[in-house]
């Protein structure tokens, strides 16, 4: 019984064992986000590219461009203006906060510059892209980041 | 023992349990501050603390990787603290946080999650039995004064506290054998669901329940005590409801505290502390820092 309770004893008291995860190669999102995210609701796939990538001291820059699916025009992706409003936002599922506001841009149809990108820590991240309509949440698409 | 050291025992049972307690997890807010509880002989007692951490690691993910980019952030807590009795056996407390945190040039400051208190002494040690410990237990209620890391716009830079109105209750053991001394306590706590809307988040949140555990000990001599104290801390995840909901996850990590305190008088005493929350455990989805304290205290014998 003593030994059993300093067995646990010990067990509880034992030290932390760090295990740093080596940084991420790249922090981009997947070159080729054909389809994704998409916006299910509207069949439509949007594809994010950095214009200026974020650092540990400075925001970063996504050009968004919004497409179909591709089926009617034969597989081609063409470019399809969004019904609603962009907002973007940033999420730290792990750590169950946010980053700071984000601001969108409209380009031109179905093109978007977001602004103001910034992650504050490293670890895994959403870039979640939601359409509004007057003022509701219609439809939202998430891409995993590491950052 | 000596004469002067079996009579200044009672004493050095608040420095026992009026060791720092204001390490939060590093990042965000972190976990329910525990109470200001009367552990001695005293009639009332008031302290004041301020602990300044330096964040070690930004994230540990549940896998229990770490991951940090190097940037400083400054976490510092001011914590004032009270407790008066009411009864031979019952006391009131409060616990009144204020926190700053400053990462690159960018710095928020407020108050935290404000506590009151209901202790009670279940266990007194009124024959000095060898072995049954000193016991209080107690009830706790946080204010939601502080942000919580999940509301805050700021990527939680400027979150002050767990941000949920919350019920706990605990309980402290405490021991002196001649110069040692020796802490159990536990805790648990449930937060309460609160509406949410802004640039980052639409719905509900829902927290879960959480808890602490602590073990600690010291030897003293006729003006010192040298002290360790570890907490494990846990947290349940807090969930998004709404249109598009959102999973939490759970958080833990355990804080290692030394310190060593110093009676300057049967009724003042300083603490000077250094915690770590890289040291014990196995931390998820939080931050680990480090820091040192300091924290006078002034009691009012009975």
């Amino acid at each position: 019984m003593k030994w059993a309770a300093l067995s646990a004893l010990l067990l509880l008291v034992a030290c932390a064992e760090p295990r740093y995860a080596p940084p991420p190669a790249r922090t981009t999102p997947s070159p080729a986000s054909i389809c994704r995210p998409t916006l299910s609701a509207d069949g439509l796939c949007l594809q994010l590219t950095w214009e200026k990538l974020p650092t540990t001291e400075d925001s970063g820059t996504l050009l968004v461009n919004v497409t179909g699916s591709g089926d009617a025009a034969g597989g081609v992706p063409v470019t399809s203006d969004l019904n609603g409003e962009l907002r973007v936002q940033l999420w730290m599922p792990g750590m169950n906060h946010g980053s700071t506001p984000t601001e969108v841009d409209r380009l031109g149809p179905g093109l978007y510059r977001v602004r103001e990108v910034y992650f504050i820590m490293p670890g895994a991240w959403e870039i979640r892209l939601q359409i509004w309509r007057d003022g509701i949440l219609y439809d939202e698409g998430v891409l995993d980041l590491e950052i | 023992m000596p004469l002067l050291l079996f009579l200044a025992l009672p004493a050095f049972l608040s420095l026992l349990a009026g060791t720092p307690r204001a390490e939060a997890a590093a990042c965000c807010g972190g976990g329910v501050s525990l109470p200001a509880l009367i552990q001695g002989d005293e009639r009332a007692q008031f302290s004041v603390q301020f602990l300044r951490q330096e964040l070690l690691v930004e994230h540990v993910d549940a896998e229990g990787m770490w991951r940090n980019t190097g940037v400083s952030t400054q976490v510092e807590t001011l914590r004032i603290e009270g407790a008066w009795l009411l009864s031979d056996r019952g006391h009131l407390g409060f616990v009144l946080p204020v926190v700053r945190r400053t990462r690159l040039d960018e710095r928020h400051s407020g108050l935290g999650d404000v506590a009151a208190s209901f202790g009670y002494e279940f266990l007194p040690d009124w024959d000095y039995n060898p072995y049954r410990p000193k016991g209080v237990t107690y009830l706790q209620a946080v204010l939601p004064t502080g942000l919580g890391r999940a509301e805050s716009e700021r990527g939680g830079l400027d979150s002050r506290g767990q941000g949920f109105a919350a019920l706990g209750a605990g309980v402290v053991l405490t021991k002196a054998w001649g110069a040692w001394d020796a802490l159990a306590a536990g805790e648990i706590h449930h937060g309460f669901a609160k509406d949410v809307a802004n640039s980052q988040l639409q719905g509900r949140l829902r927290p879960g329940w959480g808890g602490q555990a602590q073990i600690g000990g010291g030897y003293n001599t006729r003006a010192w005590r040298f002290g360790g104290l570890a907490s494990w801390t846990h947290e349940d995840a807090v969930d998004l409801e709404g249109l598009l909901p959102r999973p939490g996850r759970r958080e833990r990590y355990a804080t290692a505290t030394l310190s060593v305190g110093y009676m300057a008088s049967p009724d003042w005493s300083l603490t000077f502390s250094y915690m770590n929350q890289t040291w014990l455990g196995r931390p998820e989805n939080t931050s680990l820092a480090a820091g040192a304290g300091v924290q006078l205290q002034h009691r009012w014998p009975r």
